[in-house]
């Protein structure tokens, strides 16, 4: 099972000194573009990123790329809602810190000022804006929503996967 | 009674052989030591097999800020405002000119002697270094060997052709067989 990855060609500290576990913290913190042109840089990269995307992590920082539908296009609301396999997932504020909202983005945390929250406009603005280079702003897929819980503010989004994004590879 | 006055040191040794003396609220800002203190698992001078002196130094520069910043803090109006700015400003001064090599060696130093701050500051650093680049600069960076056959390359880059485009790098390959 051990993925051989990043390996070296020559004498020197490279990635190959890192564990799995910090190479994955690396790959799920860069953008989408970033994450699929590192996909592309040796066999161990590629099934580092696809095993790790493939099952998902259920922790934080190893949650694969999330994508956000921060549009409003109505057609593409739709395509995604109806093509979504696996419940939406509910990313809600640190019970600790019901102040700071905050969502996963790209495997980013992303940090909202509450004053944003006022509008689901003024949220998907927001996040459209947020920590993705203009290339991956076509890229943003699924349909984001907000709604109080216990009184806090929380970002109900429908998270993907990378391969998720082919849902709206032709929009 | 003077004595209890004194600020207590600790000794750390890098896998190279050195040995340096830090004061053990610094030296508590790693986890793993920390653990070890409170435990009393620490022996006279503890050894950090897998950290070199020079990593060592800087991962010690960086605990000695975390102290310095957090009782700094518990002075100021506004605490959480300035150490953010400060964390920020610091953080990123601490990383300039650190190369690759550096830094995966600052990044397994960090995780091993689990400092949060130091390990997403680092992963945050290479991030930065990856972000923009071409699948062979990223090579070039990290001495990675392409293992993809030509045909293997070309179909991940067909996969999503979008993120690939204009690379300057890429030139398609063929099987010599």
């Amino acid at each position: 099972m051990e993925n051989s990855k990043w390996k070296r060609k020559r004498r020197g500290a490279g990635m190959n000194l890192l564990c799995d576990d910090l190479q994955e913290e690396i790959l799920f913190r860069l953008s989408c573009q970033a994450l699929y042109r590192a996909k592309c840089v040796s066999k161990g990269c590629n099934d580092l990123i696809s095993s790790a995307i493939s099952h998902g992590r259920g922790q934080p920082s190893r949650t694969p790329a999330v994508f956000v539908y921060a549009g409003r296009d109505e057609k593409l609301r739709n395509k995604w809602g109806s093509g979504l396999r696996n419940p939406p997932v509910n990313i809600a504020p640190p019970a600790t810190d019901p102040s700071t909202p905050w969502f996963y983005l790209n495997g980013v945390v992303c940090k909202l000022p509450r004053s944003r929250y006022n509008s689901d406009k003024a949220l998907c603005h927001h996040i459209s804006s947020i920590n993705l280079p203009k290339e991956d702003h076509m890229w943003i897929s699924g349909r984001c929503a907000m709604k109080s819980m216990d009184g806090c503010l929380a970002v109900t989004a429908y998270v993907r996967n990378v391969k998720g994004t082919e849902l709206c590879e032709n929009t | 009674m003077s004595e209890s006055t004194e600020k207590k040191m600790v000794r750390l040794r890098s896998s190279d052989g050195e040995v340096f003396e830090v004061e053990e609220s610094v030296a508590k800002v790693a986890k793993t030591l920390q653990d070890m203190l409170e435990e009393d698992c620490a022996d006279a001078v503890i050894p950090i097999t897998c950290v070199r002196a020079p990593i060592l130094t800087k991962v010690i520069d960086y605990c000695k800020d975390q102290v310095m910043i957090s009782s700094s803090s518990s002075t100021t109006n506004n605490p959480n405002e300035r150490t953010e700015q400060e964390r920020k400003a610091w953080g990123q001064k601490f990383m300039e000119g650190v190369d690759s090599s550096t830094l995966c060696e600052l990044l397994v130093a960090s995780n091993f002697l689990n400092i949060e701050g130091l390990l997403n500051l680092g992963v945050d650093k290479m991030v930065s270094m990856i972000q923009g680049k071409y699948p062979q600069e990223i090579r070039d960076m990290f001495n990675v060997v392409n293992d993809f056959t030509p045909e293997e390359e070309e179909e991940i880059r067909n996969q999503n052709a979008w993120a690939f485009e204009r690379d300057p790098y890429y030139k398609k390959r063929s099987s010599s067989k």
